[in-house]
């Protein structure tokens, strides 16, 4: 396998398990897989134009699928899912600061409707870069 | 009253007063400048002030950009899903992500009451870049 398939292969299994995630509500763990499988289709995208991907950060990673993206005509619907997905991510994964000093999990500040509209999304995404390959 | 604070009243730099940044980079300005005249243009009726951080010091060119949204919508992704369609041409066009943390009002308040660490950005080197109240 070549490794924009890879990483193809990686984003299409990350879409299944947010989706599995989210009919078992688990809506946060859903929305960070979503993340996952979005950056790993910028992998296949930019591999496939001959653009290391790997390593960098992952903002550095999101800015490159964002400019390659860009070049193919497809910018603005990847950069609108960017943002959304990378200013979610952290908030899936760490606890958050609540009133009178406590925390909340990441469950209750990522809501279900949410992590749909977001997986609906990245599925939209994944389509199109599956075409483009 | 302290919860009545609003971002630009702790803010070091604003664009309505001029206030920039000593050092910061003149074509993160210009990005700046074109991004409060495309809020005008559009006036979401959702935020009522937009602030911005950057971890690294201003005269970098950064990687990502923090963007704090306030306003009185309830629904915290509708508010960043609405916020990334209108950001998504600022990004393209300059090449940095915007990471987007819409504030509802009881998050500010929260964030005020015990000096947060949104907070205490904005207070240290934040830059009010839209609101509707500061036509100066």
């Amino acid at each position: 396998m070549k490794l924009p398939e890879a990483y193809l292969a990686v984003a299409e299994r990350s879409l299944k398990a947010a989706k599995v995630l989210l009919d078992e509500s688990i809506q946060e763990s859903a929305t960070f897989y979503s993340y996952h499988a979005f950056e790993s289709m910028g992998g296949a995208l930019c591999e496939s134009q001959g653009v290391r991907y790997h390593p960098r950060g992952h903002p550095q990673k999101i800015n490159l699928f964002t400019t390659v993206a860009r070049k193919l005509g497809i910018g603005k619907g990847v950069a609108t899912v960017a943002i959304i997905v990378a200013s979610m991510r952290n908030g899936c994964l760490y606890p958050n600061l609540s009133s009178g000093g406590s925390f909340e999990t990441p469950e209750t500040r990522t809501s279900k409707s949410a992590a749909r509209d977001i997986l609906k999304r990245v599925k939209g995404i994944y389509k199109i870069v599956k075409k483009m390959l | 009253m302290k919860s009545d604070i609003r971002p630009g009243q702790i803010t070091p730099y604003n664009f309505y007063r001029d206030l920039w940044p000593d050092s910061i980079n003149p074509h993160l300005k210009d990005c700046f400048y074109l991004l409060n005249d495309s809020l005008h243009s559009e006036q979401p009726d959702f935020i009522s002030d937009l602030a911005i951080y950057s971890p690294r010091p201003w005269q970098f060119r950064p990687s990502f950009l923090d963007i704090y949204v306030f306003g009185g919508f309830r629904s915290r992704y509708k508010a960043l899903a609405r916020t990334a369609e209108m950001l998504a041409e600022f990004y393209l066009q300059n090449g940095f992500l915007p990471l987007v943390q819409p504030l509802t009002k009881k998050d500010w308040r929260l964030q005020i009451g015990i000096d947060g660490r949104i907070y205490r950005s904005l207070q240290t080197a934040g830059i009010l870049l839209y609101s509707t109240s500061e036509w100066l």
